[in-house]
């Protein structure tokens, strides 16, 4: 599955948002879509999944149009992960990965065991079968999230966006999501904050500046020092990391 | 594990909706014993399944008297409980229920418009001019309320509904309130607040008809929109990442809600507190997800008001306690133990 956009716009009262972005999500990798706050990502990424109208361009999965796709049969190949989605209702576990299956039904058929076992299944990629019965608001934040990718990989996506997922987490916490995001091998599109984790876990990367993509391309050719000074005003530059496990990002604490 | 999970059926409502069923029934048979003319249970058996075996007097008791208002108030009690459900999910407030939305204003606009000034009572006959003003009333202030809250695209976003909703009823209540006082009426005040809390003496069976259907269309439309609402839990992006048209839901079920209590308070008045306590009581109990919700808070609210009818039809003998009088004492102390429950969970 490639998802190829192509001078995606949108603007919110009288400002261009996002202004003619274009990039490849090439099949099965992990894509980063980095960039300062502001710089038009979670727009970008509701433009993509089609949460708000984008107002030019083009979005394809695979060479059909998204924008035109009946909503249901979009969310049965795309599914979305929110930032800081949240609920008050006492919904269990296995309740809110059930969601998932959402597209997949008919407005009136009961649960299949087709529904049943994509739940088990996504739960247990994801990490959640020992937490199907707790519920959503006793759990942490790390689990939230493990919780949604679930119910993301029920609706069995081919793509999966995600809009920082490692938000608010611990460290241990950010890093166990995004091995699970690398290990589950679904087309990934995620917006992330922390260069270090994207460094890590992301293919590719696309960098946003002001709603323009900045760079593209593979991790080492994207994050050079000129491109951390042009887009975050800040003295950094690739290293490699002590254990021998791929690079990191040094920020230098001053300019 | 907490008091409440352990009071926690089944989640799933295979084996809670056939019970509840079976409570229904028998608590009908019970409810038509009871009453002035004391008749055992075996009398009103023979009378409802054999109805050539009992004397006319009792069959005129069972069938004419009582058995059709015991069916207006599970069938009022069922509608009202499935509109607050539904409100409740799409205002995304727990403490919604179906009058929120300015629908028992708009009623008893109508209401008023007939009882005081007496608008179409000659062509129509008091009772049903009543009923169907009041219905008219109440599919006019949502549609009032709802084009209040609507955005250029057609949005309704929960926030501006229910504000929309406050003002309208709002000017429902003055209005209301000026028609009675001005009217110059020392009685019409009485009649109108009578009517405001709602009773089901006199209900016959051509409005148990009505209602039934009303209640069997309606609520399977509301039925069909159980996944939909759930997948509103996340809010409305997560529902529209699911593939739920948003906003075309929204605008279906408030209608379907909107027709569903109108057509309710025509039939018994603006009965309060079963739209607000008995899925509130359900959803603590079973769990959020509308395909147990829903089914199990039309037969709880079934049950609740066919005894809540029950009482006020009999506690003080001959004169009528204001069913709503009685929803309220009977429901508020359950709202509190409830909600003490739910406050020692989290």
């Amino acid at each position: 599955m490639t998802l190829q956009v192509e001078g995606a716009t949108w603007a919110a009262g009288g400002r261009t948002v996002v202004d003619g972005v274009g990039f490849t999500v090439p099949t099965g990798g992990v894509t980063g879509l980095l960039g300062p706050n502001g710089s038009g990502k979670t727009s970008l990424l509701r433009g993509v999944a089609r949460l708000s109208r984008l107002s030019g361009g083009s979005v394809r999965l695979d060479g059909d149009d998204v924008l035109a796709l009946p909503r249901r049969a979009l969310a049965r190949r795309v599914a979305v992960m929110e930032q800081d989605a949240g609920t008050e209702l006492d919904l269990t576990v296995a309740d809110v990965v059930g969601l998932g299956r959402t597209p997949h039904r008919s407005l009136v058929a009961a649960e299949s065991d087709a529904d049943r076992a994509a739940v088990a299944r996504a739960m247990d990629r994801a990490g959640v079968t020992g937490l199907a019965h707790r519920s959503w608001p006793t759990l942490s934040g790390g689990e939230r999230q493990r919780v949604q990718l679930a119910r993301a990989l029920a609706q069995e996506p081919e793509l999966l966006v995600l809009d920082e997922p490692t938000n608010h987490l611990d460290v241990a916490a950010q890093l166990q999501l995004m091995r699970l995001v690398r290990e589950i091998g679904v087309t990934t599109l995620a917006a992330l904050h922390d260069l270090t984790l994207a460094a890590r876990f992301c293919d590719e990367l696309v960098v946003l500046q002001h709603g323009r993509v900045a760079a593209a391309g593979p991790v080492a050719e994207v994050l050079t020092p000129r491109l951390l000074a042009d887009v975050w005003g800040v003295r950094g530059q690739l290293v490699d990391s002590p254990f021998g496990d791929g690079p990191l990002v040094a920020i230098a604490s001053g300019p | 594990m907490t008091a409440l999970s352990a009071l926690r059926l089944p989640r799933s409502p295979v084996l809670v909706v056939p019970a509840l069923v079976a409570l229904l029934v028998l608590s009908a048979l019970v409810a038509v014993t009871i009453g002035s003319a004391d008749l055992s249970l075996g009398t009103v058996v023979r009378a409802v399944f054999a109805r050539d075996d009992v004397p006319l007097l009792t069959e005129h008791i069972v069938w004419q008297l009582r058995l059709p208002r015991i069916a207006g108030a599970a069938l009022v009690g069922a509608g009202l409980a499935l509109s607050g459900a539904v409100v409740q999910t799409l205002t995304r407030n727990a403490l919604a229920d179906p009058y929120l939305l300015g629908i028992s204003g708009g009623a008893s606009v109508g209401a008023v418009l007939v009882i005081v000034l007496g608008v179409g009572v000659t062509t129509l006959g008091g009772q049903l001019a009543v009923s169907l003003a009041a219905f008219a009333g109440a599919v006019l202030a949502l549609a009032l309320v709802l084009a209040l809250a609507t955005g250029r695209s057609g949005a309704l976003p929960p926030g501006r509904t229910v504000l929309a909703g406050v003002a309208v009823g709002q000017l429902a209540y003055a209005v209301t309130s000026f028609v009675v006082l001005s009217s110059g009426d020392s009685d019409a005040a009485r009649r109108v607040l009578r009517w405001t809390v709602g009773s089901l003496a006199g209900t016959r069976w051509d409005a148990v008809a009505v209602a039934a259907v009303v209640v069997g269309v309606l609520g399977a439309v509301v039925l069909a929109g159980s996944r939909a609402l759930d997948a509103f839990a996340f809010g409305d992006r997560a529902a529209s990442s699911l593939g739920v048209p948003v906003e075309v839901t929204r605008w279906v079920l408030y209608g379907t809600v909107a027709l569903l209590t109108g057509a309710m308070v025509a039939l018994a008045g603006s009965i309060g507190f079963v739209g607000l306590v008995v899925p509130h009581a359900v959803r603590l109990v079973l769990g959020p997800l509308h395909r147990r919700l829903l089914p199990v808070a039309a037969l709880v609210g079934a049950v609740f008001l066919l005894w809540a009818d029950t009482l006020a039809r009999t506690l003080l003998g001959d004169t009528e306690v204001p069913i709503g009088v009685l929803t309220a004492f009977v429901g508020v102390p359950l709202f509190v133990v409830l909600l003490r429950r739910e406050r020692s969970r989290s």
